[in-house]
């Protein structure tokens, strides 16, 4: 339990990390794009100019034109309308899964190396168990076990498969941090267990698990089509990023029809790009140490 | 030390055995019947029975469980239901292709990755590091198999410098140049694809580091830049990056599944995916449980080396 | 260290830079040939392997005792390892001669009690096998090909080299040799006659089978990457032409590419190696290739599920078909290479009705029938849709709209293949896309006969079910046709499943390669020791 005095203290280092970070001009442009991209999937209906559904009989996989600017996918449907509204699956699927498992992943690693002994054992080794697993074999469990698909059933299963990776990482880091001066010196003045993780231990390893956080939110992003080909997630004619770009799985498509892979593409990397940029601002916010 | 190695070592039993019989129930609780994927059509529900005896299947999962263990035991990983080998050799004949392509990619990823990492890292939110960084990026948001296919686009039917998929030529004599050249674009692949992420661990590891006062201490004696960076930062910066590389090796070793597929790679990637889609369950579990030997394996090897360059790390 | 390693990739990439193009490439003389299919074989039993992708590999390896072969929709035999034989008036006993120079490729001959052996192994109950049904016509057997208690066996060896076979009843001789005759390959007595039957799927041999009897000896399998097969220069019916023959694993999406660098001259064909469609109108530019389609026995279908009862009135099946855009389907998914018919017997088959026509697409008539039905416009289906293939998951998206155009509503759900099949197995769904390579007998009791085994609709039409049992007893080719216009006829108006479209085969074949047939560019292809090639 901390006092007042120490709870003030911490208030005041929060609003001094957020002004740290609007000092960060790149990540605050990063927050402004991404924030852009969530309000075109929220506003996807007033947006988009077609239906991401209907069909066009007399085109498919067409090149841009007036009637559909970004052209048309396999099924001629409106490769910008589709764009549009799949904004909301991917988005949803990469930012909830990946916090899900950055925060479980972090507080089980940190308690494990925070801790070590029988805790730490045990941890770890659930760690290991879960990484022994082929991935496939549980999604297709996964698939049995929820029945019908939905898009949180993909969140669930992202953030399952995804927590022990990280897990590792902030142990491995906190391992070599707990035994820094500054730690010891945190524990010396009498700061409660809590405080020192939260404090002192996880702000020092953010910068690894940042890394992870926004390469995985790509990787869910992706995994989420190879998810509902299986039968789990967002099922057709619902797009998303990652199913549009299945559609380009040949190589003539990749030569002559850059229109079925460039916008999703594009997408998906401007989304981890402004995430990565955030994330880079927040770690320099909140790790007072870096200044360079 | 002795006494922690001991132990984890007497750990790792329990261990290996939880995971066969967790394997073992979800496996047989997964939608699908091996058997109706060994048959074709005209065969009589008779010929089912026959089969499904001939598999074993026709026991309830408990006593089949029993029985593999047993087998086990005796060091027979037991016979794939899809060909009839037995499942040492199906798994054993993918190790070496398998390592082949995920060790050079690892090496290849490592090479790219410190060099940049560690430029991008000094010249921080600089035009070095945001084309860097775009570069990292794109790596990761495109999926595997684009990667690959505009790899094959490039290299295989424009410029024809290398072979489009398989591991040797046809009829050619299997030389080490010959196998060097169709490795080079899987390889590759798989390194560009893990490069990215790797260039960004080096970077805020290498950002941690020259942070640090012993650092400062170095540049403010005097000494010169490069020297600093090398004796100094460098050296500290990838500890925790090597380490990374310890934990990757299951990931490694359950292959690339996407790179062996596109590139005809005969991998344990491929493997798996055709095992699961035939519901071939001996050799998903000779898989599983060689998964499982590795993940332990080299958790204790990372926790070991852990304690190697940290000795205030101790475990008791 | 850093830099040893990275001097050597420096050196790696000079090299691939200064050595010239194409050194690296197939170095082929014109007697080795490639054939690309897209999945590798289980195994190489010629009792026991997986339908399509494992037969395609051992038919150059094994033969059956004659070839059979459509030619202009009519069933012809040609001499494989029989030279001849003869049927007697009473359709009821068949006796095969084998060539006096049949031998097995360590040397020893073929016999008659090869013969014996390979059937009598078919029919052991403790033998794993998918031949039962092609000899369950044989005396002495049930109708799942096994022994019976009682009755004697047909089989009989006459003299070495001759082998006499008895059917339970007067047979259709046609269906007879093709099934019997022309799908049972052989199997070596003296390398497996001692192995136990229910050994044999794990013996050493399926994987390694060197000793065969076809124009084509076994070398190597390179797990997962390719076949290797060399000229049998002792074959009988004279040796080929093509010295060597490599069967190689390429995935759909890479065949375009080995096509063009010439590293492939054959796609395996239907259903194991064709050109994605994506791919097509490329190959088809391609100088050195020649592109070939032609009609293909595999069909894509909708199943209905029966035991849903608003499903068991035909006017919402009817309705189902006149919703659905399956024109646009073929025209547009498809690039026009399908044909569309209204049930389950090939255009290509001899048996099949001219007169039945699709039912054309008609929204409105589609939604007038489902009123007279009385739908409920507030259900939502379930449409189960396999992964594999992409054309068949395009094509339920165009259905899912179609549909919903009608006032139908749909949900779509994906599954690997495995689960798929489970579903239908427990018709755990309401509607769902299957493929199916039809027959060449007419014969169709497995999939549309009220309990079969491949019902997965579990429909009970009885008429149908008296129309199918009348057709397998007749020998008569003449009759036989008679009551299957009638099932096709039925079958259009019942609609048990709804056929989608059946697929042209869409092969690629070098030019440089001559004799192998149009049609038969790889799985019909019974004739690979005629096959010529040339230089590249």
């Amino acid at each position: 339990m901390r006092d007042d005095a120490s709870a003030r203290h911490s208030a005041s280092y929060w609003r001094l990390s957020f002004r740290r970070f609007l000092r960060h001009r790149v990540a605050v442009i990063g927050l402004a794009v991404l924030g852009a991209v969530a309000l075109m999937a929220v506003a996807a209906p007033v947006i988009a100019p077609q239906s991401p559904t209907a069909i066009d009989p007399t085109a498919f996989q067409a090149a841009p034109s007036r009637t559909h600017w970004l052209g048309t996918d396999s099924v001629g449907r409106d490769v910008l309308s589709r764009l549009i509204y799949a904004a909301r699956v991917s988005l949803t699927v990469g930012l909830l899964a990946v916090s899900m498992y950055v925060v479980i992943g972090t507080s089980v690693g940190s308690i494990a190396a925070y801790y070590g002994g029988k805790i730490d054992l045990v941890l770890s080794r659930l760690m290991d168990v879960m990484l022994s697993f082929p991935p496939l074999i549980i999604i297709l469990f996964a698939v049995s076990v929820f029945g019908k698909p939905s898009l949180w059933n993909v969140i669930i299963v992202l953030g399952l498969l995804g927590w022990p990776a990280v897990a590792r990482l902030v142990r491995g880091q906190i391992l070599s941090l707990r035994e820094m001066e500054f730690v010891q010196a945190a524990r010396a003045v009498g700061a409660s267990d809590g405080a020192v993780v939260v404090r002192h231990l996880l702000p020092n390893s953010l910068a690894p698990v940042l890394v992870a956080a926004t390469f995985g939110t790509a990787n869910a992003i992706l995994v989420e089509a190879a998810l509902s080909f299986l039968g789990l997630g967002v099922q057709p004619p619902t797009p998303s990023w990652g199913n549009m770009l299945t559609d380009a799985q040949s190589l003539t498509v990749l030569e002559r029809m850059p229109w079925l892979w460039l916008p999703p593409g594009l997408m998906i990397m401007i989304s981890v790009l402004t995430i990565n940029f955030v994330g880079d601002g927040l770690r320099d916010a909140l790790d007072p140490s870096l200044k360079l | 030390m002795q006494h922690y190695l001991a132990r984890r070592l007497l750990i790792t039993i329990p261990i290996l055995f939880g995971i066969t019989v967790m394997s073992y129930l979800i496996m047989s609780l997964t939608p699908g019947d091996p058997v109706r994927m060994l048959i074709s059509p005209g065969m009589s529900e008779a010929d089912v029975e026959i089969q499904r005896k001939a598999l074993g299947l026709d026991q309830p999962v408990y006593v089949r469980y029993v029985k593999w263990l047993n087998e086990l035991l005796k060091g027979n990983l037991g016979y794939s239901f899809n060909t009839g080998a037995p499942v040492a050799t199906r798994v054993g004949e993918r190790l070496a292709p398998t390592l082949k392509l995920t060790l050079t990619a690892l090496g290849l990823s490592y090479l790219i990755a410190i060099p940049i990492g560690v430029v991008v890292a000094y010249r921080r939110y600089t035009w070095v590091d945001y084309v860097a960084t775009f570069f990292a990026f794109l790596g990761i948001s495109l999926p595997t198999f684009f990667l690959g296919l505009t790899g094959i686009y490039v290299f295989a039917l424009r410029l024809r410098w290398l072979p489009v998929g398989g591991t040797m030529t046809l009829g050619g004599d299997g030389g080490f140049i010959d196998g060097l050249l169709h490795l080079v674009l899987p390889a590759s692949v798989l390194a560009v694809a893990g490069a990215g992420a790797l260039t960004r661990y080096v970077r805020s590891s290498m950002l941690e580091v020259l942070s640090q006062d012993y650092v400062r201490t170095a540049r403010a004696k005097g000494l010169i830049e490069a020297l600093v960076l090398r004796k100094h930062a460098l050296r500290n910066a990838l500890i925790p990056v090597v380490t990374l590389a310890g934990l990757q090796l299951p990931a490694l070793l359950a292959g690339a599944v996407i790179t062996e597929q596109v590139f005809e790679w005969p991998g344990m990637g491929r493997l798996t995916i055709e095992a699961i889609n035939q519901r071939d369950y001996p050799v998903l579990m000779g898989i599983t449980l060689i998964t499982a030997l590795l993940v332990l394996a080299g958790n204790l090897l990372a926790d070991l080396t852990y304690s190697l360059v940290d000795p205030r790390i101790r475990y008791e | 260290m850093r830099h040893r390693l990275a001097l050597a990739a420096v050196i790696v990439l000079v090299a691939a830079l200064v050595i010239p193009s194409g050194v690296w490439g197939a170095p082929k003389s014109e007697l080795v040939v490639v054939s690309g299919m897209w999945s590798p074989p289980n195994n190489f039993s010629p009792i026991f392997t997986d339908s399509s992708y494992g037969y395609y590999v051992v038919r150059f390896i094994f033969q059956g005792l004659v070839e059979a072969r459509l030619e202009n929709n009519q069933m012809k035999f040609f001499p494989a390892l029989a030279q001849k034989w003869e049927v007697s008036s009473d359709n009821q006993t068949f006796t095969f001669t084998i060539h006096p120079r049949a031998n097995w490729h360590d040397g020893r001959p073929v016999t008659a009690e090869d013969v014996l052996f390979t059937l009598q192994t078919i029919s052991d109950p403790r033998t794993q096998t998918n031949r039962g049904a092609e000899i369950a016509t044989i005396a002495g057997l049930d109708e799942r090909g096994k022994r019976a208690p009682g009755g004697a066996f047909g089989v009989r060896v006459v003299s070495p080299k001759v082998v006499e076979i008895k059917t339970k009843v007067p047979v259709d001789p046609t269906m007879f040799l093709e099934r019997t005759g022309g799908n049972v390959y052989i199997l070596p007595k003296h390398v497996l006659g001692d192995v136990p039957p229910d050994q044999l799927a794990r013996h050493p041999f399926m994987l390694n089978p060197t000793v065969g009897n076809g124009p084509f000896k076994f070398v190597q399998y390179k797990t997962d990457q390719f076949i290797e097969l060399v000229q049998n220069e002792n074959y009988h019916n004279g040796v080929p032409h093509v010295r060597r023959v490599f069967v190689r694993i390429i995935p759909p999406t890479t065949m375009v590419a080995q096509l063009e660098r010439q590293d492939m001259d054959l796609s395996a064909g239907f259903g194991i190696g064709e050109i994605p469609i994506e791919d097509w109108d490329r190959v088809k530019s391609m100088s050195h290739i020649r592109a070939v389609t032609f009609p293909g026995p595999g069909y894509q279908y909708m199943l209905f599920n029966f035991r849903r009862p608003y499903l068991q009135d035909k006017r919402v099946r009817r309705a189902f078909a006149h919703a659905i855009n399956r024109q646009l389907i073929v025209n547009q998914l498809i690039k026009g290479e399908a044909t569309l018919a209204e049930g389950p017997i090939p255009p290509r088959n001899p048996y099949y009705n001219k007169n039945v026509k699709p039912w054309p697409f008609d929204t409105a008539r589609a939604r007038q029938l489902l009123q007279e039905a009385g739908w409920d416009f507030n259900r939502t289906l379930l449409l189960r849709v396999p992964v594999g293939n992409t054309i068949r998951e395009r094509s339920a998206d165009i259905i899912r709209e179609n549909l919903l155009a009608a006032g139908v509503k749909v949900d779509i759900q994906k599954s690997d293949f495995p689960t798929h099949i489970a579903a239908l197995q427990q018709a755990n769904y309401d509607i769902a896309l299957l493929g199916w390579a039809g027959p060449t007998d007419p014969d169709v009791s497995s999939q549309y006969r009220t309990g079969g085994q491949y019902n997965y609709s579990y429909h009970s039409i009885a008429q149908m079910d008296q129309l199918l049992d009348e057709g397998v007893k007749i020998s008569d080719p003449a009759k036989r046709r008679q009551v299957y216009d009638k099932f096709q006829e039925l079958f259009a108006d019942e609609l048990p499943i709804l056929v989608l479209y059946y697929q042209n085969a869409r092969n690629a074949i070098a030019r440089r390669m001559s004799n192998v047939l149009d049609d038969a560019a790889g799985l019909y292809d019974f004739r690979t020791y005629t096959w010529v090639a040339g230089t590249q």
